[in-house]
């Protein structure tokens, strides 16, 4: 079975579970293709857990579920070593940390020396406890949920943290007449009755297949143009990192394998360039109080309108 | 569809090329009348956004068609020139098309049929007015072309950036126009006047230089400002009036109503030599003389009195080549060979009895229908002179002093003369000409009629001439030597006009000047010089009395090399930025997107790939092949996988309309 055809199997698999968000179900199909991780950020109740759990059992994923609180140590993630006392030695207890896919709830609601263990270990695919290095199963993603609106005592992520997730999406709320049908069709939990449809083997070759996706010089130059103009835009204080234009082609690479193509098109990087880039960007406005992530997503709206695109 | 206040700016600019083109032609005036009239209308209507012939199609044609072959059996009947017949054909037809629906279609056909119409005004004239007009025709159908081709970029139309497009539009035109010029200058082209017409008659008449002069005809010829021939004197009179008189041939024979000559004409030779020099005038006058195409005559001409004529070159389609001269004696020297532009150096002499040419017999005679009041009214205005001389320069004053200058002639009389004389007592050069000749014969004096120019303007390094400016004066055998004698009125002897019509005239004959001799009569000669000074400079002393003339200082063509090495260089890195910026998918592109919008489809607020991907969404028609070509385009553009013209054909006859 070829990427594309994997991918639209999964995408119709979770379409059972997640229902009326196509697009948003692509795009974290996609993150998963990318290598990437998953930031859901979302009021409660609109299916991000969801989402997320629909995932690893759709690629049959061990999964593990962290619902982060402001008292949440970082041991409680990454695992703690236990002292034996039949054997008088020490034994690691690994944390959930050590599953294929993460499931961090309410990320922002556990202190920032928790978020860093566990970012930390995003980014290097390895936990080090006590001069130990453990490598982290592979496939390794950590989808984090964050709920935007509620922001007494929690500790935003800061922005570098931000920029270790590949692709922020939110869900939104369910179009009316999708709702309805849910709540008429809706017995049980359907989770439970997910199968996976794909191995962890298979997410691996998928990933594989993107990294073979190649970029032409043009798309390249593209992307560049893209994120030079988030650094010279009037309403932005910072643009994106260079990492963040990296983020932007790996995601687009995924995006390519949805169209069975080799190669990435400029609209592959449009395609995902809205999910990739909208939570890089330092505002203006947001410094001056303001918060609107909607805001940031239609400046890269705007961007990918106004940065001619190669013909 | 759309008002007068949005048309798009490629219309503008296409009309005025018409325009231009149809001047192009209309300025050699042979155009017929009714095409003359019916073109300014059109070019008006075409503007008020009028088109009365859109959806007229099939009997706008079928009219069309029947004037064409009208015009062309005009031509098999040889009532029509040719080349006349299909430059108002391309006018008809350009017409039409202007009239038509403004499409990209009927826009790029009245370009095309602009581009006939220049190349007929290439073959009818050659003035320097024609250079304007096809400059502006260049330069506006360039922009509305390039109009047509961003016209269905309607973001570009829309936006700010039609003023940025427009400049864009500008400079790049105007530099292909230097460049086009730098290419005129250094590589081998045409020569000009392809159809071999000479000076187009609708600017006024050619000059009177025909093998005879026949009296009662209108005296239209002096009111034409078209320059007949230009002449550089050595050495420089450097006065701005030149006031001379140019010898073209001399008449004997007169029968009542025409003077011909009853010379024979000698060998061709590449000189001339008329008479000897005098001694008393050591300095004589060398003239450098151009005949330009308006002259109409192959008779040479030189300042009163030549003495020696020498390196005639004809420039013709064959490029510009020795002309050999032929001598009549006691007549005329001529140009062996038909030529656009003749060009030779001739000598003069100032000094009076330096042509001592023996009179033929013909100079004493007189016509046998002579009317009977002559021989009285020449005793009578001789009255009291004595000698030949002073009874010749009498009869000169007198009929001077007592006879009008007009060109307000009547067309035919039985007896021209006697009509001058007795009747009207008012006629031109001519006129006076012919009655003082007869008169000093029958005084027994031999006379002749001379025929030629007076006059002469400075215009630039050189003096114009115009046509008219064409003069006949008599000249009398007197003391073994003729001497010239012009009975006519002062006012009747040179084209005059006023001062600011002068200087209007002077600048515009310094162009034209310019325009013949850098442009018109621009030879291959000239380029291989051209191109050689560039290699080998020309020595100090050559450039020492010109250093300010722009061929001959080293420094303007230094200037001259730099600017086109720059301007080259620009060139090529504006077309490999060209190449850099457009790929050969991209035209796979535009034709799709012409497609989708054929069938409705917006394709200028979204890119392609996002259009595809909203069809299949929605499931439309279109979405399965544009899904197909989509994806063509990306591999072919972005993933080094070409299109072959099979398959683009098949992907984009799945965009088209469905065949009904």
């Amino acid at each position: 079975m070829n990427a594309a055809d994997l991918l639209k199997k999964l995408h119709a698999h979770l379409g059972q579970v997640v229902l009326g968000k196509p697009d948003q179900t692509k795009l974290a199909l996609t993150c998963l293709a990318a290598r990437g991780h998953l930031l859901l950020e979302d009021v409660p109740g609109v299916g991000k857990t969801t989402l997320a759990e629909g995932l690893a059992r759709a690629f049959a994923l061990s999964f593990a579920r962290v619902q982060f609180t402001a008292d949440l140590l970082p041991s409680d993630v990454l695992g703690t070593q236990v002292f034996l006392p039949q054997q008088g030695s020490f034994e690691f207890r690994a944390g959930p940390i050590f599953h294929q896919l993460l499931l961090a709830d309410e990320l922002n609601r556990a202190p920032p020396r928790t978020q860093s263990a566990l970012l930390e270990a995003m980014a290097q695919g390895q936990v080090s406890l006590d001069g130990v290095t453990r490598p982290l199963p592979a496939p390794f993603v950590v989808i984090a949920t964050q709920n935007p609106l509620d922001l007494a005592g929690t500790y935003p992520l800061p922005d570098s943290q931000l920029d270790r997730f590949l692709i922020r999406l939110s869900l939104g709320h369910l179009d009316p007449a999708i709702e309805a049908d849910l709540l008429v069709s809706r017995r049980g939990d359907p989770l439970h009755t997910l199968q996976p449809v794909a191995s962890s083997a298979e997410l691996m070759e998928l990933q594989a297949a993107a990294d073979r996706v190649q970029v032409p010089k043009e798309v390249a130059e593209y992307a560049v143009r893209l994120a030079q103009e988030t650094r010279t835009h009037s309403e932005i204080e910072r643009g994106v990192s260079t990492r963040a234009v990296l983020a932007l082609v790996s995601a687009a690479r995924a995006w390519a394998l949805w169209d069975e193509r080799t190669f990435v098109s400029p609209g592959d990087v449009r395609a995902v360039l809205r999910a990739t880039l909208s939570h890089r960007l330092v505002l203006k406005s947001s410094l001056q109080g303001g918060f609107s992530r909607e805001e940031a997503g239609h400046l890269v709206d705007e961007l990918a309108r106004r940065v001619p695109a190669p013909r | 569809m759309r008002g007068l206040v949005s048309r798009p700016p490629g219309l503008l600019s296409r009309d005025l090329a018409a325009l231009s083109a149809f001047g192009a032609v209309a300025l050699s005036g042979v155009l017929p009348l009714p095409v003359l009239i019916i073109f300014p209308i059109v070019f008006v209507l075409s503007l008020l956004g009028v088109r009365p012939l859109a959806g007229r199609r099939t009997v706008s044609v079928i009219v069309l068609l029947v004037i064409g072959v009208g015009l062309f059996a005009a031509v098999a009947l040889s009532t029509l020139d040719l080349v006349i017949a299909a430059v108002s054909f391309a006018t008809l037809v350009t017409s039409h098309r202007m009239l038509a629906e403004p499409t990209p279609q009927a826009s790029r056909q009245v370009l095309l049929s602009g581009l006939l119409l220049v190349s007929g005004g290439a073959a009818l004239t050659g003035e320097a007015l024609f250079a304007l007009l096809l400059t502006t025709f260049f330069l506006t159908a360039s922009w509305s072309l390039a109009w047509l081709v961003l016209a269905r970029d309607e973001a570009v139309l829309a936006g700010g950036e039609r003023q940025a497009v427009s400049r864009q539009l500008v400079v790049g035109s105007l530099t292909t126009l230097l460049l086009g010029v730098g290419f005129f200058v250094v590589f081998p082209r045409l020569s000009w006047n392809l159809a071999n017409r000479r000076g187009s008659p609708g600017l006024g008449g050619v000059t009177g230089m025909s093998d005879t002069v026949k009296l009662g005809g209108g005296g239209d010829i002096k009111t034409s400002v078209r320059v007949a021939f230009r002449a550089e004197l050595t050495p420089n009179p450097g006065v701005d009036e030149l006031r001379a008189y140019w010898v073209g041939r001399h008449f004997d024979s007169f029968d009542g109503s025409e003077w011909t000559s009853s010379q024979r004409p000698l060998t061709p030779a590449g000189t001339v030599v008329l008479h000897r020099a005098s001694r008393r005038s050591l300095g004589q006058l060398s003239q450098d003389i151009e005949l330009t195409p308006a002259y109409g005559s192959r008779t040479l001409v030189a300042i009163d009195t030549p003495t020696f004529f020498a390196r005639g070159r004809g420039v013709s389609v064959a490029g510009t080549q020795p002309m050999p001269l032929v001598h009549v004696p006691g007549d005329q020297v001529f140009g062996a060979n038909e030529a656009n532009t003749t060009t030779y150096m001739a000598t003069s002499d100032g000094a009076a009895g330096v042509d001592q040419t023996e009179p033929s017999p013909a100079a004493s005679g007189l016509p046998a229908g002579l009317d009977p009041r002559v021989a009285p009214l020449a005793d009578e205005l001789a009255r009291g002179a004595t000698t030949p001389l002073a009874i010749a320069r009498q009869l000169e004053q007198e009929l001077k002093r007592r006879y009008d200058y007009t060109l307000d002639l009547p067309g035919d009389v039985a007896d021209p003369l006697a009509d001058f004389l007795f009747v009207r007592r008012a006629g031109h050069c001519e006129d006076f000409a012919t009655a003082l000749s007869l008169m000093l014969r029958l005084k027994g004096i031999p006379s002749r009629l001379t025929t030629g120019f007076f006059g002469g303007e400075r215009a630039g390094a050189r003096y114009v001439v115009r046509a008219g400016d064409a003069h006949a004066w008599a000249e009398a055998y007197v003391d073994g030597a003729w001497v010239r004698l012009d009975a006519t009125p002062d006012q009747g002897r040179a084209a005059s006009g006023g001062r600011w019509a002068a200087l209007v005239a002077q600048s515009w004959e310094q162009l034209e000047d310019w325009w013949r001799s850098r442009v018109v009569d621009y030879s291959f000669q000239d380029q291989l010089s051209f191109v050689r000074s560039l290699a080998r400079p020309p020595a100090i002393a050559q450039t020492q009395s010109s250093t300010l003339s722009l061929p001959d200082g080293s420094a303007p063509r230094a200037v001259l090399v730099a600017t086109g090495l720059a301007m080259l260089g620009v060139g090529v890195w504006l077309a490999s930025r060209r190449r850099q910026a457009s790929h050969p998918a991209a035209d796979f592109l535009a034709e799709i997107e012409r497609r989708l919008e054929a069938r409705g489809l917006d394709v200028r607020s979204q890119p392609l790939e996002e259009l595809s991907h909203q069809l299949s969404l929605a499931q439309h028609p279109l979405s399965q092949p544009l899904a197909q070509a989509c994806r063509r385009y990306l591999e072919a553009r972005f993933a080094g996988r070409p299109l072959t013209p099979a398959e683009r054909s098949t992907l984009l006859a799945g965009l088209e309309t469905p065949r009904r």
